[in-house]
Formats: structure tokens, sequence, C-alpha cells
């Protein structure tokens, strides 16, 4: 379909062909068929990401705890214009500094890149 | 239309009315099979194309293909595009599984879908944001981390530490999830208006504020990107806005859904 067009500086407009997209859009929505009558067909195999992090384990919360005590909120002031121009410029979701969220959620984009990389160990049997 | 070759399974793209052209020859399939058609049905057509029945699927090129055979068929014409992987034993299956039982719901629903388009609209927290507004809203998180903070090894040996530490993270993690709900509800509702449906979904990682996708009339698309570019602005600093799209309408297939 339509490609991106130029954001107006407040919206990103990424192209929806990126591999990325396509994965998110065709593995979990959509219209699916019987799955009686789709099992019922031996030898195809189907690749499933679940990217989704389980939030409840100490693991994540030592993380998350670790971030707040990171927070310097000296810093908490109204960002300069040298800043807000940078942002702008960069134009990406990615800031030039990672988050603290970021940091936490690590682990699941790097499986998930790791998936991109090499679909075999990403394979396994849906249901 | 071109009419498939009966015989071995058949991979299914999905369903768009009767009257829509089929992709050509140029549009490659999924796995090595052969070329994309149409099995018509009433007011109805699946597009599929013929499979190995011992072929493995879920290469990234199977991906791709899958998007973008449904992405020529939004081109020209609505679609209820299929998730990925839907394979029916044969043409006949297509037929008597698929197609005649659900002649009058696909038919119905590629009414409603006809002249409306998918844009999926995603928000990023922007650094530590939310952090800092948990910090600042919420009593217990700053009482717990400003006796943490003191402390060398807040996630460490010390026993009495570590369950604060985790007491401290389990409350930012409530906390964020609150904030992420409010946000997506934010999102949903503030473009709502110049949508004919919409679709919330879990935010999938810590990061994400919010991740909403919206059935929009191409007739309405200015008013909902100008809409979503405002909410940009009004977020900046605190979530970044991603819009996706046109797409085809992947989260508005489903016939167990009610909307419109």
């Amino acid at each position: 379909m339509a490609g991106a067009r130029p954001g107006q500086g407040y919206l990103d407009r990424p192209r929806p062909s990126g591999l990325a997209e396509v994965i998110d859009l065709i593995l979990d929505k959509g219209l699916v068929i019987d799955i009686y009558v789709r099992v019922s067909l031996v030898g195809i195999e189907l690749l499933t990401i679940d990217a989704r992090i389980v939030i409840a384990s100490v693991d994540t919360y030592l993380r998350f705890a670790e971030a707040v005590n990171r927070l310097d909120l000296a810093q908490n002031g109204p960002k300069g214009l040298p800043d807000l121009m940078g942002s702008l410029a960069e134009g990406g979701a990615r800031s030039k500094t990672k988050g603290a969220l970021e940091g936490v959620a690590e682990k699941a984009e790097d499986a998930l890149t790791g998936h991109h990389g090499n679909g075999e160990s990403a394979r396994r049997e849906r249901r | 239309m071109t009419h498939a070759s009966r015989g071995g399974p058949c991979y299914v793209y999905g369903i768009v009315p009767a009257a829509a052209p089929v992709p050509g020859g140029h549009v490659a399939g999924v796995g090595k099979a052969g070329h994309v058609a149409a099995v018509p049905c009433g007011r109805v057509a699946a597009i599929i194309s013929p499979l190995a029945a011992d072929q493995p699927l879920g290469t990234p090129a199977d991906l791709r293909a899958h998007a973008s055979v449904v992405d020529v068929l939004a081109q020209s014409a609505a679609v209820l595009p299929m998730q990925f992987g839907g394979v029916l034993a044969d043409e006949g299956a297509v037929l008597a599984e698929l197609l005649e039982p659900y002649e009058a719901e696909f038919a119905e629903r590629l009414d409603m879908l006809a002249g409306h388009d998918q844009f999926t609209v995603r928000g990023r927290y922007e650094h530590d944001a939310p952090l800092r507004e948990i910090v600042a809203e919420e009593p217990g998180v700053m009482r717990l981390r400003e006796r943490l903070r003191g402390k060398d090894d807040a996630a460490g040996q010390d026993p009495a530490s570590r369950g604060e530490a985790i007491r401290l993270g389990e409350l930012v993690a409530r906390a964020l999830e609150l904030k992420q709900a409010a946000d997506t509800r934010t999102l949903a509702r503030t473009l709502a208006p110049h949508a004919a449906a919409v679709v919330e979904h879990a935010p999938a990682t810590p990061g994400t504020a919010a991740d909403v996708a919206f059935l929009v009339a191409r007739t309405h698309r200015g008013d909902f990107e100008q809409a979503a570019e405002e909410l940009g602005r009004a977020w900046r600093d605190r979530i970044r806005l991603r819009l996706t799209g046109p797409l085809a309408p992947y989260d508005f297939a489903s016939l167990q859904q009610r909307w419109g």
C-alpha cells in the first residue's frame, strides 16, 4: 500500500513494509481458519513470536527498582532548547540515550532480534 | 477470474468481493508453489495459492509473501486478511469449510470495510519520563526510593534491602501498567471520532505507552492524521507516537468482532 510520507515533527511515519511490522500484523491478527481444519494438515510448521514480557517476576521488579533508583531527579526540569532540537532532529523512535525502560525491556527485544536473525531457533509448533 | 487448480493443499491469503481483480502472475506467493488464484463462491472469493503438503512454512520470505499478496489485494478492493498460516486440504475444502458456511458474513464484513484502511498508532515512552512521573505521583515509591538510595547495593545481598527493592519494583511495575492503560485509553478516545472502529492492544513491552488500531474511512484520513499529529505534539517529551498505515485491516477481519 502507499508508503510513508515525511512526518511533520511530532509523529513518526515508518514504512509499513518492514519485517517487524509485517510479523506483528500477520502472526496474531487477521481472520483465522478453524483451528481443527488447519491442524489436520501435517507437516506445516508455523513460526510464532511472542514478545510479551511477564512483568510479575522478581527479576523484573529488581530491574524496575534499579531504574528508579538511578533517576536523577535534579534533571527533572524542562528540556533546554538544544536538547529539544536534538530530539526533533533525530526523528526516530529511539533516543540517543537509552531510556531506563529500554533496559528493562532489553531481554525481550534481544530475543525478538534473535528471532529475526536466526529463524531455526525461533521456530516452534503452534498449539 | 482465474480459477485455481484442484488437488493439493491451498494456502489462503484473504477473502475479497467476487468482482475483485486477482493479482497477476508477477505476485509471488507463499512457499515455492504456483500462482495466486481465486476460488469464488457467491458474492465473495478466497485468494489462494497451491502448496506442497510437506513444505514447512514460516521463513521471513513466506511472511513477506503473505503480507505483499494481501497488500496488492487491498490496493484494488476491500479484503479480509487471513492470519499467516491458513491452510486448507484442497480447493474443495476452501469452498466447503471456509466460503460456503460464511459467505453471508464475509460479504457483510467486506461491505463494512469498503473504502476504509487500517492505521496503527503506537506510542513509546521517551527516555525515563514515565518513571519520573511515577516517582512524583506515588508517595510509596518516593519513600522507598529515598530509603534505598543511601545503600550501596539496593538489589544485593542484604535480605532486608532486597525485600524493599522488590517491593519498590513491584510498585513501579503496577504504576506503569496503570499508566499504560490510561495512555492507551487517551490515544483511543482522542482519535476515535475520526475512525469507524478501534481495537486497543495491551502494550507489549514496558517502554510501550499505547498500541491502538483504527479503521479509518479514506474520506477521513486527513482529519485522522491531523488529530494524531496534534496528540503527538501534546505528548512531546513524554511519548513518541508512530503512525503506520494505510494497512490492510488485519485487526478488523475477525467475524466475532462487533463494531460500526
